[in-house]
């Protein structure tokens, strides 16, 4: 249950909860995340991956989000399963 | 330190500030004035050190502060967040054991029954008014076309005793009857408020 | 600007105005409000130097004039792009044109309240006077959602207004508080900008309006589980595109020919009935042929526009995109230039229009420089017309004949070159931007009509304005230049070769035949290069500036154009249109960019025109290059 993962390799129906955005947090990335909600404590549901694998659907916040892999392995969660 | 939930709204009164804060933040009630510095709590008089303020006043999840006519938001605003949220996430605002005083269970009173319970009141031909506060004890009585009302019960219990066990955990409140009643009066048991937001009263925040 | 004294009111009538910006972020409803509050009324205009569009109305409420400035959607003020600096200099002032907004509105969705926050914090750390219109009540309220208008007012500070877009509720009331907009309050305490903070300060803003959470759009999760399933969705997608190239390249064709009719019909009034036999040809071959051959494909545009407008607002364009995203990764694009690659295939115009919905400036460049090498809908009548004549109809497999697959060849040299075009400049000069890539999937929504109907005639509006008076000037020019100067022709010769002679020496033979050195190589006469620089208006005009030669040179050969090619010979007596010299021909059109409103909408779009020259030298070395291959590989292959 206290598996901390990065967001990227949540699998699909898992719940994670935002630990921290990794790296430097005052870079665009970083800080376009957290612009999009993606906080500290913050719950993310994992939706669907694309055919190929990504990018991948989020549910955060009471929306819909689609981030690709190298964007959501910035975000460390906790699984918190479905 | 903790990080504090926090937001600032304006009120009617251009000097009043109010602070919502995180309920398990600030607890308890105070009402700090300029004239009665004594036996303040810490992080009260804390709040109290910044200038040109005129009143500071506590109650769960509120901070509430009127400041002197001559000063002005803008410098004095940004201070005040700063200060109350370092207080709040010290600990320092909750005021465990704090009871109301009279005078604030007086205005919040007056203020349901002058808001939409008066105007309920009114349109059935009725009148509710408030009878007296002693300590945690506050009477209303029922006149008019109100008095011997089979609904009277709930519509204190929902409209009263709700949004005021809200604010004043601790108060009770008790019907006496009219001009001709006597003092027959039943005290109402409390009825906890449930935490939904959706059953939360419009008008409780606004008390004051 | 403003004017406090009421009792001078009149005074104020005409020379009041306000500006006020409206901010928001994607699909939050927008448009619908700025089209509510202008009247689907809107002038588009530009910043300089960046890539960010800028739309404006004007509406005058009660004498005051109102300007609303509709900024790009953005889901927040903290820049991370040249393209989001300029919102945000444009909020403070920094840029000219008028000065900083009076005022600033920011749109809310209900129902995404949590994250519109963080925008609507943003904008009242400006601290200017604003107004928060929140959007999607009614869709909250069906979910199940709720929250309390009036307390949101007063833990914001600033005056909020609720708006159902498609009920038109709310609008009036924006529109009253529009002509005051100067004294809009702003927040006595501005809301923290620190992320941390704001998110805390969003959740006890959240507490107080009572929120609850809408749950998850139900029909929108059952129709994604369709449409973004692995083989369903990907079958989905496919059936997508074959309607989609169905409607632009079959649908279309009657409402095509029904325009070319009316035109041929109206060239031969003029030609009947105007009494100046100049005059009447240069009616009915420069000025009506030209417009008509560009009126001929508004057909096709504005089903493209309709059927990508309508895409767009139900929700499927993120869904197409979501899911070419990591093939377009591939190459170093994104999902969204798809959209705008598929748009392309009608015409480079709207599909370089439509990169506005890509964030990041420089695959936004990306896709605006490939465009022009997908095939476009003009290059499709000089490919029918070259293949038709030249290349022999034989069945290569079952039904599949050898012009069909010359002309899907020429299709995926096309495409091909568009996606290694721009894997090549994402890895060169357009390197090494991290902005991340992010992407909301609305609900799905029933779009209204109104809506489409505006945004496809604002689109196609500006198609036949530009590409219109582009054509039209260069067709009349066209005609114009290869009648004069007047010569007398040798009395020895025939009536075709006096024609002839007399366009070998107008202005715009001369051109032809000074230009010959650099074309020779690739088997061009100067016939088709005279129909080369006409093509630059359009391509299309390439096919009726050859037929106007050939048929002016040819008057005994059969009327078609294609015949009357076939009979063109060389002063050696050879056929001009011989197999390498058609090969060169298709490839120069596969790479040229022939298309100036191409280059003027590339203009427009990148703020410079340091792009559209660069592609358009760029993208004439390569199609001689091509051409000149072709030329040598075709010469070698049939042993001439």
């Amino acid at each position: 249950m206290d598996a901390f993962m990065k967001l990227d390799s949540l699998p699909v129906g898992h719940i994670g909860k935002v630990l921290k955005i990794n790296g430097d947090r005052e870079d665009p990335v970083g800080r376009r995340l957290s612009d999009l909600g993606f906080l500290d404590g913050t719950k993310v549901a994992v939706l669907r991956k694309a055919p190929l694998g990504d990018p991948i659907i989020f549910e955060l916040r009471g929306y819909e989000m689609c981030l690709r892999h190298s964007q959501a392995e910035r975000i460390d969660v906790r699984d918190e399963k479905g | 330190m903790d990080q504090v939930s926090m937001h600032m709204e304006s009120t009617a009164d251009a000097n009043i500030l109010k602070w919502f804060v995180e309920e398990d933040k600030v607890t308890g009630f105070i009402d700090w004035k300029a004239t009665q510095a004594d036996d303040v709590p810490a992080g009260v008089a804390a709040l109290a050190e910044l200038p040109d303020l005129q009143r500071v006043r506590i109650r769960p999840g509120q901070v509430i502060v009127t400041k002197k006519e001559s000063a002005a938001w803008p410098n004095l605003a940004p201070a005040l967040n700063d200060k109350i949220a370092q207080l709040a996430g010290l600990g320092q605002l909750k005021l465990a054991g704090a009871r109301p005083l009279e005078e604030e269970i007086r205005s919040a009173v007056d203020q349901l029954l002058e808001g939409d319970l008066g105007d309920l009141a009114a349109s059935h031909g009725g009148c509710i008014s408030l009878a007296g506060i002693e300590g945690q004890q506050v009477s209303v009585s029922m006149e008019g076309a109100c008095h011997n009302c089979p609904a009277t019960r709930q519509t204190i219990d929902r409209n009263v005793t709700r949004p005021l066990t809200k604010f004043f955990p601790e108060i009770r409140v008790r019907v006496v009857e009219g001009e001709d009643g006597g003092s027959t009066g039943n005290s109402l048991p409390v009825i906890p408020t449930i935490g939904h937001p959706k059953t939360r009263d419009p008008n409780l925040d606004r008390i004051g | 600007m403003s004017c406090h004294n009421t009792s001078h009111a009149s005074e104020c009538v005409g020379g009041h105005n306000v500006r006020v910006a409206l901010i928001g972020s994607p699909n939050a409803g927008k448009t619908t409000i700025f089209n509510g509050l202008t009247g689907y009324r809107a002038k588009v205009g530009n910043y300089p130097g960046v890539t960010v569009v800028q739309t404006q109305g004007t509406v005058d409420i009660s004498g005051t004039e109102v300007i609303i400035e509709d900024l790009p959607g953005t889901y927040s003020l903290s820049p991370v792009s040249p393209d989001e600096q300029v919102v945000l200099d444009s909020l403070e002032g920094r840029l000219d044109e008028g000065g900083a907004p009076d005022a600033l509105m920011v749109v809310a969705d209900a129902t995404t309240i949590e994250r519109s926050l963080i925008l609507v914090a943003q904008v009242l750390a400006l601290g200017k006077p604003s107004l928060v219109i929140v959007t999607m009540l009614d869709e909250l309220e069906k979910r199940g959602g709720y929250l309390d208008l009036d307390r949101l007012q007063a833990s914001l500070g600033v005056p909020v207004v609720g708006v159902v877009g498609t009920k038109k509720l709310g609008i009036p009331e924006v529109k009253e508080l529009l002509p005051n907009a100067e004294n809009w309050p702003t927040p006595i305490l501005l809301p923290p900008a620190d992320p941390g903070e704001r998110a805390r300060w969003i959740d006890s803003v959240l507490e107080s309006v009572l929120h609850v959470r809408p749950e998850g759009h139900k029909g929108s999760r059952l129709v994604d589980r369709i449409l973004l399933h692995p083989v369903f969705g990907v079958a989905t997608f496919l059936v997508v595109m074959f309607v989609f190239f169905q409607v632009i390249f079959s649908w279309a064709v009657p409402l095509q020919d029904a325009v070319t009719a009316f035109f041929d019909w109206l060239g031969d009034l003029v030609e009947e009935y105007v009494p100046w036999e100049v005059l009447a040809a240069l009616l009915s071959e420069g000025v009506i042929a030209g417009v008509g051959t560009v009126l001929q494909f508004l057909p096709q545009i504005i089903l493209l526009f309709l059927m990508i407008s309508f895409l767009e607002n139900i929700g499927y364009m993120s869904r197409a995109a979501f899911l070419m995203d990591r093939v377009m990764g591939r190459f170093g694009l994104e999902g969204r230039a798809f959209v705008s690659l598929l748009s392309s295939y009608a015409c480079a115009v709207p599909g370089i229009m439509s990169t506005r919905t890509i964030p990041s400036s420089k695959d936004r460049i990306a896709t605006i420089l490939v465009a022009p090498l997908m095939t476009c809908s003009a290059r499709l009548p000089v490919y029918t017309l070259l293949i038709a004549a030249f290349v022999p109809a034989v069945s290569v497999w079952g039904p599949i004949g050898s012009q069909g697959l010359v002309l899907f060849g020429l299709y995926l040299l096309g495409t091909f070159s568009a996606i290694l075009g721009a894997a090549f400049v994402k890895r060169t000069f357009l390197k090494g931007e991290t902005l991340p890539f992010y992407m909301e999937m609305p609900p799905y929504r029933i779009p209204g009509i109104k809506t489409i109907v505006a945004q496809c005639w604002d689109s196609s509006k500006y198609f036949v304005r530009k590409a219109g008076t582009i054509i039209l000037g260069t067709s009349v020019l066209l005609w114009i230049l290869l009648h004069i100067p007047v010569v007398t022709p040798p009395a020895d010769l025939d009536e075709a070769g006096q024609v002839q002679y007399q366009l070998e020496n107008s202005v715009a033979g001369s051109v032809g035949r000074f230009v010959e050195p650099v074309f020779n190589p690739l088997g061009f006469t100067w016939e088709i290069n005279v129909a080369l620089i006409g093509s630059l208006s359009a391509r299309e005009v390439f096919v009726s500036t050859l037929g106007q030669i050939s048929a002016a040179e040819n008057p005994d050969s059969d009327t078609s154009v294609e015949s009357a090619l076939e009979a063109q010979t060389r002063p050696d007596g050879t056929p001009v249109y011989n197999a390498p010299t058609v090969a060169a021909m298709l490839l120069f059109f596969v790479y040229a960019l022939q298309c100036m409103s191409t280059v003027a909408i590339m203009r427009r779009e990148t703020g410079s025109w340091k792009y559209p020259i660069g592609a358009f030298v760029t993208y004439f070395c390569f199609a001689w290059v091509a051409a000149f291959i072709g030329n040598r590989v075709v010469t070698a292959l049939t042993g001439g």
